[in-house]
């Protein structure tokens, strides 16, 4: 578990810089404009819809045994199987976690971009902690779907921010 | 046994709900209200305004700065500083005031606004920033939570646009 | 006693020892209308002498009829309707319009509704700082200050529960009264996923409001803001808004419970619904389904406004979290099998004691809040009818 956490950690941290640098190479004469917030906005609000109607879809074969990770395995293999999966499972671009990448990019300083995910990263183990001792999310379909629903509301709130900020854009300058 | 027991838990919870029903209106509601409003907890200054810093006396009416307020993260509204101009009446019917914002000893903004005789009337005036400590507006009035001009019984509250450190 | 289900005229309990059994709540209401007695006015006192009679003169009917759903449904029904008239009239007397100008937000003078306290938690445990532009103590121009309304709702919970949806709310009697309109449902196939909508927006909105420090839920998705009070309209934004509250109210509140007999917002919509069901899990009374009794012919199933039962839970003998205890599958029941109960106790025991003890406490809180709400409202009406 500590390792897989340790990787997890690592995974949000690497998303932190590229966020950050991405947000940095944003040109100085594009802040006077807002319309890229706007395309972020519209572009989060897509990612969440996509979510919440299941998209990707895609199902295991009967062979499905991952040739990375095997948790059956002996010991070597767990302890690498557990950084991989952890790390992999640090970059998985869920809308808050996306929406947390937004807000990295923002942000003046890289160490600031990186402690707001370390916060982001504490948060989450958190709020999963009980979850995954339980196994309520993945059991519980009333969970899912109220998940699913709740993704769909905030696309709604993520769409009108950017086509109102469009709006303004257009008619205001 | 188990069974009998809880069966009394039950009717003694059922009862008590019953007495806590009776107490609600008579000592219930006004105990917790008592407890949320002495907890501490104060509105947000995007709506308040913040607390007031100082109070300067002018001719015949007070000015009360405030803390400037910064929005949350992700809130909506810019940074401003409000300052509370009363009471009403002893205002003239154009005010020019230049205001030291943060207690420098120099004036940071010259504010200018008329005041209707209607009281229902929206008030409109102008902010010119004197350093780069607050943001100009031209025609302020009651826009926004961070730029307002605005009359609320006596007193007149002007909230300005600050800049981003 | 007689089965209140198999007569024309149901009767569960004589007159005589339905009245003794009504005069403790009589008193209650006499103690809870003194105070509008006692205001200056005709038009006051009128108000509070109908509505006290109202009030227990349905509880008289709720003990001899053995029948609680109809008769909550007409006090229900009033609330629902006559809350906005005396609302709007306040606010016409004080501002002169139903629009809150900025103004008035900033002074601190905006009304606290009971719906804003799931948005102010979050912010209020990190920063200290309530995100709502109305008063913590009650001041002349704003009485329903932020600490007088969390006093009555956090009292009136630990007694009722998702009751309140029932007993309590002012908003829902409404839809109560659309849904009540005609004999039959248009639409009656309805998906089942709709009653976990309320859980979702829940979660939107605590996360929003959280993020933004504004009430998210009030300045975009109530639809009681059509017939309370709303942001001033002064650009697209706030015309989009006040589009927004008359499409959800026409569609939520209006024709949906017309066609479907459902109770729409409260059922599939209403987040602050689904805040108070999980003090359903604390409160004492629930309604079970007694499997001995029961045949699976499912009619509670359909009477139910909010999809609280299903055949699953039916199955369990239980009905769902979000059960506000209205009544309406115990008094369609054919089988005596939906039972009021008490936790802890047996099934099917002795329900009209578990009845009763709910019905006390309920009641008295109905009493003393909503009933206070109709008097206000009626003497608005009676001031308007007399008075111009």
């Amino acid at each position: 578990m500590g390792l897989f956490l340790t990787a997890r950690l690592m995974g949000y941290m690497a998303f932190a810089v590229v966020a950050w640098l991405a947000g940095a190479a944003v040109p100085r004469a594009w802040e006077t404009h807002r319309w890229p917030m706007a395309l972020v906005n519209l572009l989060l609000a897509a990612a969440m819809v996509a979510w919440a109607l299941g998209w990707p879809r895609r199902k295991c074969g009967k062979a499905g045994r991952s040739t990375l990770v095997q948790i059956d395995q002996p010991v070597r293999s767990r302890r690498s199987s557990a950084l991989l999966l952890g790390f992999l499972t640090g970059i998985n671009f869920c809308p808050p976690f996306l929406a947390a990448g937004v807000r990295a990019a923002q942000l003046n300083h890289l160490a600031a971009a990186l402690v707001f995910f370390a916060v982001f990263f504490l948060g989450t183990v958190v709020w999963f902690a009980p979850m995954a001792a339980l196994g309520l999310v993945r059991r519980s379909s009333a969970v899912v779907a109220v998940a699913r629903m709740t993704a769909l509301l905030l696309a709604l709130w993520y769409a009108g921010t950017g086509l109102m900020i469009l709006a303004r854009e257009a008619f205001h300058g | 046994m188990r069974v009998r027991l809880l069966s009394i838990l039950g009717y003694t919870a059922a009862v008590a709900t019953l007495l806590v029903a009776l107490l609600v209106p008579l000592k219930l509601m006004g105990g917790i209200a008592a407890v949320v409003a002495h907890a501490g907890f104060r509105i947000d200054p995007m709506y308040s305004g913040g607390t007031a810093l100082r109070t300067l006396q002018s001719a015949g009416y007070k000015l009360t700065i405030y803390a400037p307020v910064y929005p949350h993260r992700l809130q909506r509204g810019k940074p401003f500083q409000q300052v509370v101009f009363e009471p009403v009446q002893a205002l003239p019917a154009q005010v020019t005031e230049a205001i030291d914002m943060n207690g420098d000893g120099q004036p940071d903004v010259r504010v200018t606004f008329r005041i209707p005789s209607d009281a229902n009337a929206p008030l409109h005036g102008s902010v010119v920033a004197l350093n780069s400590i607050c943001q100009s507006v031209p025609d302020i009035s009651n826009n926004s939570f961070s730029e307002l001009l605005a009359r609320t019984g006596d007193r007149i509250v002007l909230r300005i646009p600050l800049n981003l450190k | 006693m007689a089965n209140a289900k198999t007569t024309s005229q149901p009767v569960a309990r004589s007159m005589g020892r339905s009245l003794l059994m009504t005069l403790p709540m009589a008193l209650w209401t006499l103690l809870m209308f003194t105070p509008g007695l006692m205001k200056p006015g005709l038009n006051q006192h009128i108000a509070a002498v109908l509505t006290g009679a109202f009030m227990v003169w349905l509880f008289y009917r709720m003990l001899r009829t053995g029948q609680t759903y109809r008769w909550r449904r007409i006090f229900f029904v009033a609330l629902g309707f006559l809350f906005p008239v005396g609302f709007v009239a306040a606010l016409l007397t004080l501002r002169g319009s139903m629009s809150i100008p900025i103004e008035h937000m900033i002074s601190g003078d905006t009304p606290f509704c009971y719906m804003v306290i799931p948005m102010l938690i979050i912010p209020a445990a990190l920063t200290h700082t309530l995100a709502f532009p109305g008063s913590i103590l009650p001041t002349p121009s704003n009485p329903h200050s932020i600490a007088a309304m969390i006093g009555l709702w956090l009292g009136m919970t630990l007694v009722l529960g998702k009751a309140w949806c029932a007993y309590g709310c002012f908003f829902g009697g409404l839809e109560e009264g659309f849904a009540s309109i005609t004999r039959r449902a248009r639409i009656r196939k309805l998906d089942e996923r709709l009653r976990l909508v309320p859980w979702a927006v829940l979660l939107a909105i605590v996360l929003l409001s959280a993020a933004i420090f504004e009430p998210v839920y009030c300045m975009w998705l109530c639809p009681f803001k059509t017939v309370t009070e709303f942001p001033a309209v002064h650009d697209a934004e706030t015309a989009i808004q006040f589009g927004v509250f008359v499409l959800l109210f026409t569609g939520l509140v209006v024709v949906l419970p017309f066609l479907t007999k459902k109770r729409t917002q409260c059922g599939f919509f209403c987040p602050f619904g689904a805040f108070q069901s999980v003090f359903n899990k604390i409160n004492i009374f629930d309604i079970r389904i007694d499997r001995t009794r029961c045949v699976d012919c499912g009619l509670c199933v359909v009477k139910c406004p909010t999809m609280a039962i299903n055949p699953e839970s039916v199955n369990k003998g239980e009905t769902l979290m979000s059960c506000m205890k209205c009544g309406a599958c115990v008094d369609s029941c054919q089988k005596d099998a939906a039972v009021w109960h008490i936790k802890g106790t047996e099934v099917g025991r002795n329900p009209e004691r578990a009845r009763l003890l709910f019905l006390y406490a309920a009641w008295a809180m109905a009493t003393m809040f909503g009933g206070s709400v109709i008097a206000n409202g009626l003497s608005t009406l009676l001031h308007l009818i007399f008075r111009g």
